[in-house]
């Protein structure tokens, strides 16, 4: 289960522990100013801040902004993956996500996505490392 | 502000020059830009060395200036290291034209120098600067600049092989360039047919690495009458950091905007007016983009400009006609000021092959480094310097 895997970092996203539980994104809202920010921040660069923000859990749908798909990969990783840029229209975020795909070659800008928590990469020790991405709907 | 003027260049050829020190690759540029410009060493007041990922691949987070330098005879002056990403060399030199133009000192000199090859892991990319959770989770520079053209491709139309036209154009330059690493002309199938790296890159869409060094000597105006008759004037030199902005358009670096508007502003010209430009083309989409976000013509239009013919030589406003970072290589702290020696050699009328006819005003380019956000962000730092014959 993948609530046993590390996530590439603390804090960025909630991992279900149970069934009926949904993952989704931390972000950070302004109490004062209302911006949100994703990951979630200490002070808030809108109006300077301290102390005001909140976690909150982001929307899991998005829209896909821009996207590459990768050939010549770094270590840890397998060719071919996909990386983007996807819009969180509720939050007004648009945010750096891995992205997944039935077929990679159906990525399309302004396609619509659903966040999912996969394994993204191995770490130096060869383990398997889990974080957040946005999956193709179509 | 006083006027500034650049009264001597000197530059390394590019290439990988693993065996050579990268005191050796500073020295060589430093010595041939006080030859060029006929200034005895002791002269010189201040330095500002620009390099960027020495403490990474050399142990050596400081202090190269000084230890070029040293060997040449030039010591006891103010001397310090300029780390600005891709930028370092081009921020060096513009601290170099501020300490002579607000007064304090009448002759400086700005190098940079850097030596990728240096580098640990053979064969694998040097990760980016400051951005480890982005790394971690895939990102690398041409991951970036890939998006961006995907985007672009998707909002203006433009097509992979206007992309790869930057290639062939920056390629057949350095033909006529000594001192570029790769002086082999590609074509447009040859460039879309390459290892493709990160969709729609191929090998030959990005930049190499390299090592490389790279020095300018600057000084006000009333001294530079003493040591040439053909100063080249520094109209403006430019620095700008990336905006963090909401939901920002990854098609255009409004870095790249608000530099170069002030820069035109400050040398009291229009793009227009531009006789030859040195981009920063790390990768093929950058340069279209930048032709957009520096006014060569209107926004969305990069591609079909490109196309027209207008950036090569012989063309409207050549662009990068020492062959760019493309064929030269980009060693980090050292690109910014082999641009300005490009210009130089082109306002004088030096540049042999490549030449511009007639070229008296010239605009250098850099913009580089990532934020590390999860929200898209601009490139932390860019620089537009002007230069008038
Ligand atoms: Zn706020």
């Amino acid at each position: 289960m993948l609530v046993h895997l590390a996530p590439v970092r603390e804090g960025l996203f909630h991992l279900p522990t149970t069934p009926e539980e949904r993952p989704y994104l931390i972000g950070g809202k302004c109490r004062s100013c209302g911006r949100t920010f994703f990951p979630k921040r200490r002070f808030c660069s809108s109006c300077q801040a301290e102390g005001t923000i909140e976690e909150v859990p982001l929307s899991t749908q998005g829209v896909l902004y821009s996207f590459c798909v990768i050939h010549t990969p770094p270590e840890g990783f397998e060719a071919p993956y996909a990386l983007g840029y996807v819009d969180l229209p509720e939050e007004d975020l648009r945010i750096f996500a891995p992205l997944a795909a039935d077929d990679l070659g159906q990525l399309k800008i302004g396609m619509e996505m659903e966040l999912v928590i996969e394994k993204l990469c191995q770490d130096e020790a060869g383990n398997p490392l889990v974080c957040y991405k946005f999956r193709a709907k179509e | 502000m006083r006027e500034v003027c650049v009264i001597g260049v000197g530059m390394t050829p590019f290439g990988k020059f693993p065996q050579r020190s990268i005191l050796d690759l500073g020295r060589e540029a430093c010595l041939e830009a006080l030859r060029d410009a006929q200034v005895p060493a002791q002269r010189i007041e201040a330095a500002y060395c620009g390099h960027a990922r020495t403490g990474r691949l050399l142990n050596r987070e400081c202090g190269i200036g000084q230890s070029v330098l040293w060997e040449l005879g030039i010591s006891g002056i103010p001397i310090s290291s300029v780390g600005n990403f891709c930028a370092s060399g081009s921020t060096a030199f513009r601290d170099a034209w501020l300490s002579v133009a607000s007064g304090l000192y009448d002759i400086v000199m700005a190098l940079g120098a850097e030596q990728l090859t240096a580098r640990g892991v053979k064969g694998k990319p040097l990760t980016s600067d400051g951005v480890e959770l982005l790394t971690v989770m895939g990102f690398s520079p041409p991951t970036y600049f890939a998006q961006i053209a995907q985007r672009h491709m998707h909002d203006f139309g433009t097509t992979r092989e206007q992309l790869a036209l930057v290639a062939v154009k920056n390629r057949k330059n350095a033909c006529g360039n000594p001192r570029a690493q790769y002086r082999k002309a590609v074509t447009v199938e040859e460039v879309l047919k390459a290892p493709m790296i990160v969709d729609p890159l191929t090998l030959l869409s990005c930049c190499p690495t390299g090592d490389g060094a790279a020095a300018a000597i600057l000084c006000s105006r009333e001294m530079a009458a003493r040591y040439t008759a053909r100063p080249i004037t520094v109209a403006a030199a430019v620095l700008k950091s990336g905006e963090y902005q909401r939901r920002r358009e990854i098609t255009t670096l409004d870095g790249t905007v608000r530099a170069s508007r002030e820069a035109y502003e400050r040398a009291g010209l229009g793009p227009e007016e531009l006789d030859v430009a040195e981009v920063h083309d790390c990768f093929t989409p950058a340069e279209i983009l930048h032709y957009e976000d520096l006014g060569l013509c209107p926004k969305g239009e990069g591609g079909a400009f490109i196309a027209s013919g207008a950036t090569q030589i012989g063309g409207t406003i050549p662009v990068n006609p020492s062959g760019g970072l493309i064929s030269k290589g980009h060693p980090l702290g050292a690109t910014g000021i082999a641009q300005i020696a490009e210009l130089v050699w082109q306002l004088r009328g030096q540049a042999g092959d490549r030449q511009v006819e007639g070229a008296r005003v010239g605009l250098a380019h850099c913009a580089g480094g990532f934020q590390e956000s999860l929200e898209l962000a601009e490139v932390a730092s860019v620089t537009v310097i002007i230069l008038k014959a």
